[in-house]
């Protein structure tokens, strides 16, 4: 019974779609039997009863459906007013049809029941039926018996019923059929796009928290509606047809064009598809805020359907780079300060004299290259690699640009030095470079040689030289370079030899040479020496051996610095002299050719080398400091590069120093005399 | 047969390891260091598959180059990829209108300037 | 909530109305009963009778559709040589028309028939009759051998007044048909349709 119940009683929920429904089936049933009115008063007519009659009780009949219709809130109440209505015009047409249609009349109440099941409710239907028992009922119940004989007629009544009965329950079967299927229906579409839309939701909450901008952008440039929140905040809402290129283009003008011209490489298809994509710009600046730029090609078929940009910002993480670049950098001027300050200034004061050179307009060209790649070497030996690195972009570009500096390129190395210098200020203090730093035992055996007498002149020599720089202390710093070097490149830890043989050298003089040397020490390690697997491979040492030499002979200074690495390989340098078009037939030729600007040997360029300037550079200063310059190389054991001054003793910059002289036989006495006492 | 490509850059080290690239990818190469070079191999050897030419160059530009090659009709349909530092779009643009084929970015990787050449030159 | 009230007001009102409406066309009327000492009066001398022969008066109610029905079917048939055949003609006092009666007498004796016109009253005193279309036939002696109405169904087009005569002639015996159609007197009036619907008492 209860399951009856709960298919004839709709569930309470009324949906919306089932509201709009209801509504238009209401009206159109208002309208429908409004237009009984001018048919009944035409039926009646045509029947002979009366027309007036015939209106006044279709008006009676109406006056319920046209109330309820105004005043009540729940469509399906109205329905269920209908069929109780539609019983009514059936009894009404039954009355007014006498006479020879009147069986027929009775055809209207099993069609109104059937049409009853629009509207989705068995109760509509229910009601009606009902209706009809109860007009039935309340005759019986109203007209005396003792008048009436009701014998004749009741099994008419009968199968009339079980008709009517057998047809509602048809009709409540196709109306419930009707609201499970049909507007049910909508209602499990309604609960799934609801579904739906909350996963769209949750999606979208996931985008919009996501730290990413996601972007989607059609073939043609133009950008989706579909964006992570973030991405509409950087870029802007949706504009329908606005190309990426214009979004872009209001955070950073500039780069807009170039974007385009990048974009339309795809369209045009010439190059691959993931060349022209590698094309695109990686990086956008909008003032302080830097994004980097992804794409996902979206390929189906072979085809880019849509292009995926994924927008990051990392404004905070290339400042966090920088300033790590920058700390390390910081403590690595700090570690050379402890280990090696006289090493430290030097260069300073070089690079900073370098520096000055670079950022003059009128300097161009070769030259202006040379400096670079002077200054980019030595910065990397120290380790400032934020300043390497500039100064490495500096010579691509200064190669591409045809070798001229730009303003802005000036600005910004002024500024990158300026920053360095002033953190080497603020770790020496007041310290000055004006300093003259004597070891405990010179200082000592200059005191014993005052005391002992020992001649003026030579102890003022002596004392002069505390200026110089042993050749030891440099030699010692470029052995320690050439092993960073070495490290650095992968070549194993090299075996640095050095033989100063008690050189001693004015720094100032020697500094623009020693500052170019790092070339030729880069030049040795990164093509001489092989790596410790070659090396290996051909019965070597693991370990490749550098000798560093200064040695002062016959007046003659020599610098030299040996490898036994794998020796250079003239028949290359001859290919590439050839090409060059420079000539090539003798070994004076080659080794002329081989300290051209611009000839290498190496593949590719690397940080260190491969431009093929080095030794150039240091050729020159040599050549400028009036020394000449040797080279000596067996292909498979080593070569060895000379560096040769003569007429030294002219030069005042280069000094062998033994022993303070012997003191005087009156001193010797008075020592011996001292010692014996 | 081998198709021929022209390398034109006023950089030996571009040269180089554009030309040996192509050369291990079964390219027979020519090489020009200036816009004049390159239209004189180009005038030399007329059969030139595809020309990959750097857009600064002393002499004689790539454009100014690129822009007397397409005066001479016969010279229509040779394709011309030009190579460009970033950020130069009018220069770019420039070159589409004086009937460059297309263009790359330097740096590039020189395994893709062959997969470059590969699918417009074929083989 | 009004609403709610008006419409349970309506409805139950509608109903009863309907249900008074439909009881014309449901309901058989009462009929005197063959032996109603009336009837056989009527039927012993009057008008319509003749000593021997077979007798019918047809008793049509002036505003009855169903008795007009059966006036058209009868003026169709015209009169049966084999009977005398009567119709009485009941006049409805509350009827618009007066001249009406004149009309169907000058048609229904055209088509053979006898004409009388009657009252409700005196159709109940003479005839014991309340309701209409009633069919009365005798058989010339004096007995009533039918009484009763026209059709089987209420509002059926099959008027077997024919077969009925047929079948008393014969000799067998028919039963009465129940009558189908308007109550005459007001008494019937009142009980069948208690609101003056259909009767119109000064009413609609």
């Amino acid at each position: 019974m209860k399951r009856l119940i709960s298919y004839l009683v709709l569930p309470v929920e009324i949906s919306a779609f089932e509201r709009q429904y209801l509504a238009r089936m209401n009206r159109i049933a208002l309208i429908f039997f409004f237009c009984h009115i001018p048919v009944f008063i035409g039926v009646a007519a045509l029947a002979g009863t009366s027309p007036t009659r015939a209106a006044i009780l279709t008006l009676l009949a109406l006056i319920g459906p046209a109330v309820a219709y105004k005043t009540l809130q729940n469509p399906r109440h109205l329905s269920v007013v209908f069929g109780f209505t539609a019983m009514c015009m059936g009894g009404i047409l039954v009355h007014i049809g006498q006479g020879s249609m009147q069986i027929e009349m009775h055809f209207y109440f099993f069609v109104l029941i059937a049409l009853l099941a629009v509207f989705a409710n068995p109760l509509a239907i229910v009601t009606a039926a009902v209706t009809v028992a109860l007009h039935h009922l309340t005759l019986y119940l109203l007209l005396p018996r003792s008048v009436f004989n009701y014998d004749a007629s009741i099994w008419a009544v009968v199968v009339h019923f079980v008709f009517v009965i057998l047809e509602s329950v048809a009709a409540c079967f196709v109306a419930r059929s009707f609201f499970d299927n049909v507007i049910g229906l909508e209602k499990i579409v309604q609960s799934r796009t609801n579904a739906l839309s909350d996963r769209n939701r949750d999606m979208r909450l996931v985008l919009d928290n996501v730290g990413q901008g996601f972007l989607t952008i059609e073939p043609n440039g133009t950008v989706s509606a579909e964006r992570s929140a973030i991405a509409a905040r950087w870029v802007g809402g949706y504009v329908p047809g606005k190309k990426i290129w214009e979004h872009l283009g209001e955070l950073d003008s500039a780069g807009a064009d170039w974007f385009r011209v990048a974009w339309d490489s795809i369209a045009d298809d010439v190059l691959p598809l993931d060349m022209s994509i590698d094309q695109l710009p990686r990086r956008w600046t909008a003032g302080k805020t830097t994004f980097s730029l992804e794409y996902r090609p979206l390929i189906v078929d072979g085809r880019l359907t849509q292009m995926l940009l994924v927008m990051s910002d990392v404004s905070a993480q290339l400042e966090r780079e920088q300033s790590e670049i920058e700390q390390r950098d910081f403590m690595r001027l700090f570690q050379c300060l402890l280990k090696d300050k006289k090493g430290l200034l030097e260069f300073f004061s070089e690079a900073d004299d370098l520096v000055s050179k670079i950022v003059t307009p009128e300097v161009t060209g070769p030259e202006l290259r040379r400096l670079v790649h002077t200054l980019k070497g030595n910065c990397a030996l120290f380790g400032l690699s934020a300043l390497a690195a500039f100064c490495h972009d500096l010579e691509s570009n200064l190669l591409d640009a045809g070798g001229a500096m730009t303003g802005s390129k000036r600005e910004q190395l002024g500024r990158i030095w300026g920053l360095f210098a002033s953190n080497l200020r603020s770790l020496l203090g007041s310290d000055r470079a004006d300093r003259v730093e004597v070891d405990q035992t010179e200082y000592a055996a200059v005191l014993d040689a005052l005391d002992g007498n020992a001649a003026r002149e030579e102890i003022a020599l002596r004392i002069k030289t505390w200026q110089f720089e042993t050749a030891r202390t440099r030699l010692t710093r470029i052995a320690e370079q050439t092993r960073a070097i070495g490290s650095r490149l992968g070549k194993g830890s090299l075996n640095v030899v050095i033989e100063p043989n008690d050189v001693l050298l004015f720094p100032e003089s020697w500094s623009a040479f020693w500052s170019s040397f790092t070339h030729a020490i880069r030049n040795a390690v990164d093509h001489g020496i092989e790596s410790p697997e070659e090396r290996l491979a051909v019965g070597k040492p693991r370990e490749g051996q550098i000798r560093l030499t200064t040695k002062l002979l016959d007046d003659e200074l020599w610098v030299e610095i040996a490898d036994d690495g794998r020796g250079i390989a003239w028949n290359l340098v001859r290919e590439r002299a050839a090409a060059a078009g420079l000539p090539h037939e003798s070994r004076e030729a080659l080794v002329e050719a081989l300290f051209h600007d611009g000839l290498t040997t190496k593949g590719e360029i690397s940080e260190f080398s491969g431009r093929g300037i080095g030794m150039g550079a240091v050729r020159a200063i040599c050549r400028k400091m009036g020394g000449s310059v040797q080279i000596t190389s067996t292909e498979g054991k080593g070569t060895c590069l000379s560096f040769r001054w003569s007429n030294v003793h002219d030069r005042l910059d280069a000094l062998v120093l033994g022993p303070i002289s012997s003191p005087t036989i009156e001193n010797q006495t008075q020592e011996a005399e001292g010692h014996l006492q | 047969m081998a198709a021929t490509v022209l390398v034109v850059d006023d950089s030996r080290a571009i040269r180089q390891q554009v030309g040996d690239a192509l050369a291990t990818a079964g390219y027979s190469i020519l090489e020009a260091e200036d816009g004049v070079q390159g239209l004189l191999r180009i005038s030399e050897q007329p059969d030139i598959a595809m020309v990959i030419c750097d857009i600064n160059m002393p002499h004689m530009n790539g454009l100014e180059m690129l822009a007397k090659l397409k005066a001479d009709p016969s010279n229509a349909a040779l394709p011309v990829l030009m190579l460009t530092t970033e950020g130069k779009a009018d220069l770019i643009q420039q070159a589409k209108r004086s009937g460059a084929k297309g263009w790359i970015v330097k740096p590039f990787k020189v395994d893709q300037l062959v997969a470059a050449v590969r699918k417009i030159v074929g083989r | 909530m009004v609403g709610r009230v008006f419409l349970g007001v309506w409805g139950a009102g509608i109903l009863v109305v309907g249900a008074s409406l439909m009881a014309g066309h449901v309901v058989s009327l009462p009929v005197p009963r063959a032996t109603d000492s009336r009837l056989r009066a009527s039927l012993a001398a009057g008008p319509g009778v003749v000593k021997g022969r077979w007798s019918a008066h047809h008793v049509l109610y002036q505003s009855c559709g169903c008795s007009q029905r059966v006036l058209a079917h009868l003026l169709t048939r015209r009169a049966r040589p084999d009977l005398v055949e009567t119709v009485v003609y009941v006049r409805d006092p509350a009827a618009a028309d007066a001249t009406e009666p004149a009309t169907v007498r000058a048609q229904a004796e055209r088509a053979g028939f006898g004409f009388e016109t009657s009252t409700p009253a005196e159709l109940e005193r003479r005839y014991a009759v309340e309701s209409a279309p009633f069919l009365l036939v005798g058989d010339g002696s004096g007995a009533v051998r039918y009484a009763g109405g026209y059709t089987a169904r209420s509002g059926s087009t099959q008027i077997e007044d024919g077969d009925i005569i047929d079948g008393l002639q014969a000799g067998r015996q028919v039963g009465a048909l129940p009558v189908f159609g308007c109550a005459v007197s007001s008494r019937v009036q009142k009980a069948i349709d208690p609101l003056g619907l259909k009767y119109a008492r000064g009413g609609i």
